[in-house]
């Protein structure tokens, strides 16, 4: 019997690795893409490029850092598309922060887990704000329209929310060790 | 770390695209002082994206529900197309080549049902099209072969992410110590000890290490090692299913052993009730059924009939209790109380129900804060009693506000607790729940202290529930349904609330 993996063998390791490093992968698309309908386009153009290149990964090097690395091609041309210039962080900065994001990937469960329960917490309008912005991808602008308030004030309550789900999780987590 | 307002405006800017390249270098500096301020973009871009995905729907979840179930049923020489059909409910048999279409139609499908498998991965749209991508590469290029969504999914029904919870332990103790809360997808492995999971569906399934399952959804679990006890007493939890190594058991309302404990066969011994059972090694043309008193053991060549035994399980058996019952996952019930009460040491958000003392006989007249003739909070504080001698199960209810309090974190909801026998008085108010603690509580466990300084100079909210001219809600509460089941309307936020409910004891019953 040959020692080879069959190709649908490799092909179904391919999907988990796929969907284990998914979370790490859209984070830090969404660090560097501020317009969610791109975010979704460059996951869908680094899953494809993936695909087809997968015989081409050394699985000695973590998925996620192969991963991330096709994506910042992927970012930086959809930039050059726009016309705009991404954001960039030096390369000490950029080490550290892809550094972070595969560090964290093993917890992914574990956040998954508390953000469930933490957006459990949320009050109605802040659910609301976040569905609008999250699901339905309304400028803050927009958001202020049919809540009331003005944008900046929409930004900043996002904002807060966000660091108090982080908080929550963060403490789920801790709870969870 | 507590960063500053202009850390935090500069973080800001980075994710709403505007910042300037002065806004950068300055917020560069700052994540190069401290390796926790990295942390801190890392854990907000990840959130971002998580909410993202949440956002949108979870059909990816279900996939790879589906992609798990796929790959356990495979051969060893595994190729994604053998797909043995066990559970065609409604499906029409026959062939049809498997094409993106169809893996579309499948997460499609999926959706439609309302399926929310929690598999530890929650997906999006694009995850579901990027995973439909990748398999149909592998499947492009193999022989056609049936592949039927409601195949494998075992029946149609919602299945919420938490899919059971843990509610009683004995001696135990775990290869990874779970949370209350348990997940569809989770994987326990009990090393010493007994513990008892309780499903969304009302199931109990109690472990006897060394025992490894894992949850499936919420009326269906696999044990892969060890023994299980299953009692299966509602009528929501009947199809309550465990898979073992050689067999699928399919409970029809009843107790019945599982003994997986030895290499190579697996037994199920049906101490009440009735079971299905399903094998590739028996020979008939559909599930076999077994009832009170009859036992099966099958490996992997064959099944037989062996003597009925419950002995192994009584272990199992001594640590299965009489329990409230209620509906749905806002309510657990969680056995004996844990070692902290006080505020916010629970990380469940359901209103917990414990049972603090069985049998106890009232030493003296017990002062309660309402009962089944006069509701909160118009029944006033300490009004009524319970008459001395009167033996007693004290039962308390334990609504707690995890992690942070503040405006983003108050809930209302609405629980209804039914008990088997009267309920005698209930305790509401915090004064008086903090003053029966030690007559009525769990030795051991520490409760709520009332605090001085509360702002409430009655301090009758610091921990239980709400009382007029208290804060700025009010809880209400009261004994329904002919005096055996408590109503509860709950706000939560900053301060948890608590009950403790007297119900008359079983007069056969004996103090713990």
């Amino acid at each position: 019997m040959s020692d080879e993996p069959s190709q649908p063998n490799a092909d179904l390791r391919f999907t988990r690795l796929w969907i284990e490093a998914q979370h790490t992968l859209t984070g830090f698309v969404t660090l560097h893409v501020h317009n969610y309908a791109s975010v979704d386009d460059i996951i869908q153009e680094v899953a494809t490029q993936a695909t087809e290149n997968y015989d081409k990964y050394d699985p000695a090097r973590p998925f996620g850092a192969w991963l991330i690395g096709i994506a910042r091609m992927r970012i930086a041309e959809s930039y050059r598309k726009q016309g705009r210039s991404p954001v960039v962080f030096s390369n000490d900065v950029m080490e550290s922060i892809t550094e972070a994001f595969l560090a964290a990937q093993p917890e992914t469960n574990d956040r998954l887990e508390g953000l469930h329960l933490c957006m459990a917490k949320l009050s109605e309008r802040h659910r609301r704000v976040i569905d609008l912005r999250y699901g339905r991808q309304q400028s803050s602008g927009e958001i202020a329209d049919q809540v009331g308030g003005s944008a900046q004030a929409i930004d900043a309550m996002l904002y807060r929310v966000r660091l108090a789900l982080r908080d929550c999780i963060a403490k789920y987590m801790e709870g969870q060790r | 770390m507590n960063p500053s307002k202009q850390v935090h405006e500069l973080i800001q800017a980075i994710f709403s695209g505007e910042a300037t390249p002065q806004q950068v270098r300055a917020l560069e500096d700052w994540l190069l002082e401290d390796s926790s301020h990295v942390q801190l973009l890392v854990d907000l871009a990840l959130l971002d994206g998580m909410i993202l995905d949440k956002q949108k729907n979870e059909d990816a979840a279900a996939v790879l529900n589906l992609l798990g179930e796929l790959e356990e049923q495979a051969e060893p020489d595994f190729t994604l197309l053998q797909v043995p059909v066990t559970e065609t409910p409604s499906a029409d048999p026959g062939e049809e080549s498997v094409t993106f279409q169809d893996l579309w139609s499948a997460a499609s499908y999926l959706t439609a049902k309302g399926l929310h498998s929690r598999a530890g991965m929650i997906g999006s749209i694009a995850a579901v099209l990027v995973i439909a991508v990748v398999l149909f590469f592998v499947f492009s290029g193999a022989p056609t072969q049936t592949l039927q969504p409601n195949s494998i999914v075992d029946d149609g029904s919602a299945t919420p992410r938490v899919v059971a919870a843990l509610t009683a332990e004995r001696d135990a103790a775990w290869e990874r110590r779970p949370g209350q809360d348990l997940y569809a997808g989770q994987r326990l492995t009990l090393t010493a000890g007994l513990a008892e999971i309780t499903t969304a569906n009302g199931a109990i399934a109690i472990l006897e290490a060394p025992a490894t399952i894992e949850l499936i959804h919420h009326n269906a679990l696999r044990l892969d090692a060890g023994k299980l006890l299953g009692i299966c007493e509602t009528d929501a939890s009947k199809g309550f299913r465990v898979r073992t190594p050689h067999m699928d058991i399919t409970d029809l309302g009843t107790r019945f052993g599982v003994d997986a404990s030895k290499l190579g066969a697996t037994q199920v011994h049906v101490i009440e009730g009735m079971v299905e059972v399903a094998s590739p090694v028996i020979d008939t043309s559909g599930p076999v059924r077994l009832s009170a008193r009859q036992a099966l053991r099958v490996d992997s060549v064959k099944s037989q009939q062996v003597v009925y035994m419950s002995s192994p399980f009584d272990n199992a058996l001594a640590i299965a209790q009489p329990r409230p019952r209620f509906e749905g996952l806002a309510t657990q019930w969680l056995g004996r109380p844990p070692a902290d009460l006080t505020l916010g040491q629970q990380t469940s958000l359901a209103l917990q129900v414990f049972i603090e003392q069985r049998g106890l006989v009232l030493d003296r007249d017990t002062a309660v804060d309402f009962n089944a003739e006069h509701a909160w909070p118009a029944s006033g504080i300490g009004q009524h009693t319970v008459a001395v001698g009167t033996r007693v199960d004290v039962y308390l209810l334990h609504l707690d506000t995890p992690g942070e309090s503040g405006d983003s974190f108050i809930r209302d909801g609405q629980y209804t607790v039914h008990f088997d026998r009267p309920i005698l008085g209930v305790i509401g108010a915090a004064s008086s729940l903090r003053a029966t603690d030690a007559v009525l509580g769990t030795k051991g466990v520490s409760y709520p202290v009332i605090d001085p300084n509360a702002e409430d100079p009655k301090q009758e909210t610091a921990s239980g529930i709400d009382y007029p001219g208290g804060w700025s809600f009010v809880d209400s509460a009261e004994v329904v349904n002919n005096g055996t089941s408590l109503h509860l309307s709950l706000t939560t936020g900053a301060m948890m609330d608590q009950v403790r409910v007297l119900v008359a004891a079983d007069p056969a019953g004996e103090h713990p």
